[in-house]
């Protein structure tokens, strides 16, 4: 692991407070990370739609909380450190989702209809602050 | 006067005609057209008056047993799924257009033995004949032809779901538009307030013998013709024939026990939001006026899965638009925050503005025995029974709109066009969401066979020798298009079928190889 990627994933962690309160709450009870709904950072990130979709993408499918697996799912995205860097590598994920269609790797957040990479794509997102 | 109403004919009267049309909807009058231009007798009998009126509307009444009848916002009642008036259900028509697909016409397993006796050959040059009745502009519906005016591809052509489009009629009020055409007639009456409250039948049924009618006060008159054109709409042409047991209980026309039954509508699914790259749909985004042929005409791009895929699961046709981007709160549609939000960020970060808007599906629905037009107990002021309709969609009709909506989906998305919201409430849709057309079909149904249907391929009841039936009832399969072309389209075929029979001459109107 390089040493930007591990700088991330501590980045990630941090921010990831919000993300677990705002929509996978049963799942971060369990490990033990979420003490306060009302953190302003749950609130910030609810201010952002990439984050909310990242948010409850988690809570319908809390399988994929675990944030070594999201890296490793969604490639572009491995240097990021910032929800800008995923912004940046966006773009980039676009073939993916394709493929994600056409392959039926389809997922079902909120009543919208996404490609599973995207989604993580989003997830990861919310992890970093706002 | 060739308009007249009722209350002018003495009580008694008898009115003698070589046709007698029962119905002034877009059917009845584009028959009357055609007969009128071909020197043939007219009689044309409305029962509501030359606009919609309270009293029109109550004779119109019905249930609605097993569904309910959901239009946008409002639950309709059987009355107001239809208008009795001159021109009929034109009179609230929003004028979208397209004719039945192939595949729509050709036997298929899903439809058992209740196919099309014609075939889109057939149809075809009359359809061109009703683009100009209803003024829809030149013929066209093909969605590359309507790109290319654009410089674009049509957004969605692949091996699973393509592009198709949706023409607008202004919409022609048949009623007002053709009006003067029926006044400066001389072979032809029409009369208002003129509701038929039974064919009375030769004592083995198989002629009409005469149409008993009343006037809103009650009084009786008598027509008398050669031939009677039963226009009056998937559901009255039921209620009419049903209610005709002059010669058998069963009612007129139904030695098959087929009238009525195999009601259809149009199933329309109201989706959530839609996010689309404006780049490949904006020529896509609700109504909106073409170019080079078509400058001046409307067209709406539709979406549907092609007929390899519709064959292969077995799936009825349906067709995805885009529609009334402006009906939300705002152009984006979503509030800071919110999923949708984020769907539009995700879109506008793979490179192109994005629009919000709702999404429809329109689709077909199978003829099921369990769907019909039956009598009500109830009975109108006139003392006609009232229609009772059955109608549901069950589990298996929403599952299969639903796996449409997916596939539609997933292609959309990964075409690069757009993300769907696949309900507009937080919780998925059921069947009980599903929304009506206002479109009623296949309750004298069209067919080869006698023992399969109520008419045969020229509208004529295989029981009654001069009793045809015009409309959408005839329709044995209904497609996702809106009904009125395909009606317009067959009214005229009809008129020059009789043309032919009374006079041994086709109609003036008959389009080349129709």
């Amino acid at each position: 692991m390089s040493d930007e990627r591990s700088i991330g994933r501590r980045a990630f962690v941090v921010g990831g407070l919000g993300l677990v309160a705002a929509g996978a709450g049963a799942v971060a009870v369990q490990r033990g990370r979420l003490d306060d709904t009302a953190d302003p950072s749950v609130i910030a990130h609810r201010a952002d739609g990439l984050a909310a979709l990242g948010t409850a993408y988690l809570a319908s499918y809390p399988g994929d909380v675990d944030l070594d697996g999201l890296f490793d799912a969604v490639p572009p995205l491995a240097g990021a450190t910032s929800r800008g860097d995923v912004r940046a590598a966006l773009p980039a994920v676009a073939e993916a989702a394709r493929r994600d269609f056409a392959d039926g790797h389809v997922v079902v957040v909120d009543n919208w209809r996404l490609a599973r990479t995207e989604a993580r794509a989003a997830a990861l997102l919310a992890g970093f602050p706002a | 006067v060739a308009v007249i109403d009722s209350g002018s004919l003495p009580p008694g009267t008898t009115v003698r005609a070589d046709v007698a049309i029962i119905g002034s909807g877009p059917a009845g009058l584009t028959v009357a057209l055609g007969l009128v231009d071909a020197g043939i007798d007219v009689v044309v009998l409305e029962s509501g008056s030359d606009t919609w009126t309270p009293e029109g509307h109550a004779l119109g009444d019905g249930d609605v047993v097993g569904g309910r009848f959901v239009h946008g916002e409002a639950e309709l009642g059987v009355a107001d799924v239809r208008m009795r008036a001159l021109g009929g259900s034109s009179g609230h028509w929003a004028g979208m257009c397209r004719p039945l697909d192939p595949i729509d016409l050709r036997a298929r397993a899903e439809v058992d033995r209740w196919g099309w006796p014609i075939d889109d050959d057939e149809l075809g040059s009359w359809y061109r004949l009703a683009q100009q009745t209803c003024e829809i502009g030149p013929f066209g519906y093909d969605a590359r032809e309507w790109y290319a005016a654009f410089d674009q591809e049509p957004p969605l052509d692949s091996d699973v779901a393509t592009t198709a489009l949706y023409r607008f009629s202004p919409p022609t009020r048949f009623g007002e538009r053709y009006r003067p055409d029926f006044e400066a007639a001389e072979r032809c009456t029409v009369v208002l307030h003129a509701t038929v409250v039974g064919l009375v039948p030769t004592p083995d049924g198989g002629h009409v013998e005469r149409i008993d009618v009343r006037r809103p006060d009650g009084e009786g008159l008598t027509v008398e013709a050669g031939l009677v054109v039963l226009a009056t709409g998937g559901i009255d042409v039921p209620r009419m024939l049903l209610s005709s047991t002059g010669a058998d209980p069963a009612g007129l026309a139904n030695r098959s026990g087929l009238v009525g039954i195999g009601f259809m509508e149009h199933p329309h699914v109201r989706l959530g939001r839609f996010s689309v790259s404006l780049d490949a749909t904006a020529p896509s985004l609700r109504p909106h006026k073409g170019r080079g042929r078509f400058a001046g005409w409307s067209g709406l791009p539709a979406f549907h899965l092609v007929d390899d895929v519709l064959a292969e699961r077995g799936l009825p046709s349906a067709a995805l638009t885009f529609e009334r981007p402006d009906a939300l709160p705002d152009t984006t549609g979503s509030a800071p925050g919110d999923v949708g939000a984020g769907v539009e960020e995700l879109l506008e970060a793979l490179g192109a503005p994005v629009t919000t808007g709702v999404a429809i599906l329109r689709a077909e629905q199978y003829p099921l025995a369990r769907n019909r037009v039956g009598l009500s107990s109830r009975r109108d002021a006139l003392g006609m029974p009232l229609p009772e309709v059955h109608w549901t969609v069950d589990r298996s009709g929403f599952d299969e709109l639903i796996t449409t909506v997916e596939l539609l989906a997933d292609e959309l998305a990964r075409a690069g066009v757009a993300r769907l919201e696949l309900s507009p409430g937080p919780a998925p849709l059921t069947a009980a969401d599903v929304e009506i057309g206002c479109h009623h079909m296949g309750t004298a149904r069209m067919s080869e066979d006698p023992g399969t249907g109520v008419v045969d391929r020229d509208g004529l009841c295989h029981d009654v020798g001069n009793l045809y039936v015009a409309g959408s009832a005839v329709f044995p399969t209904g497609g996702y298009a809106n009904p009125t072309l395909t009606i317009v389209a067959l009214a005229h075929r009809l008129a020059d079928t009789i043309s032919r029979r009374l006079t041994g001459r086709a109609t003036a109107s008959r389009p080349s190889g129709g």
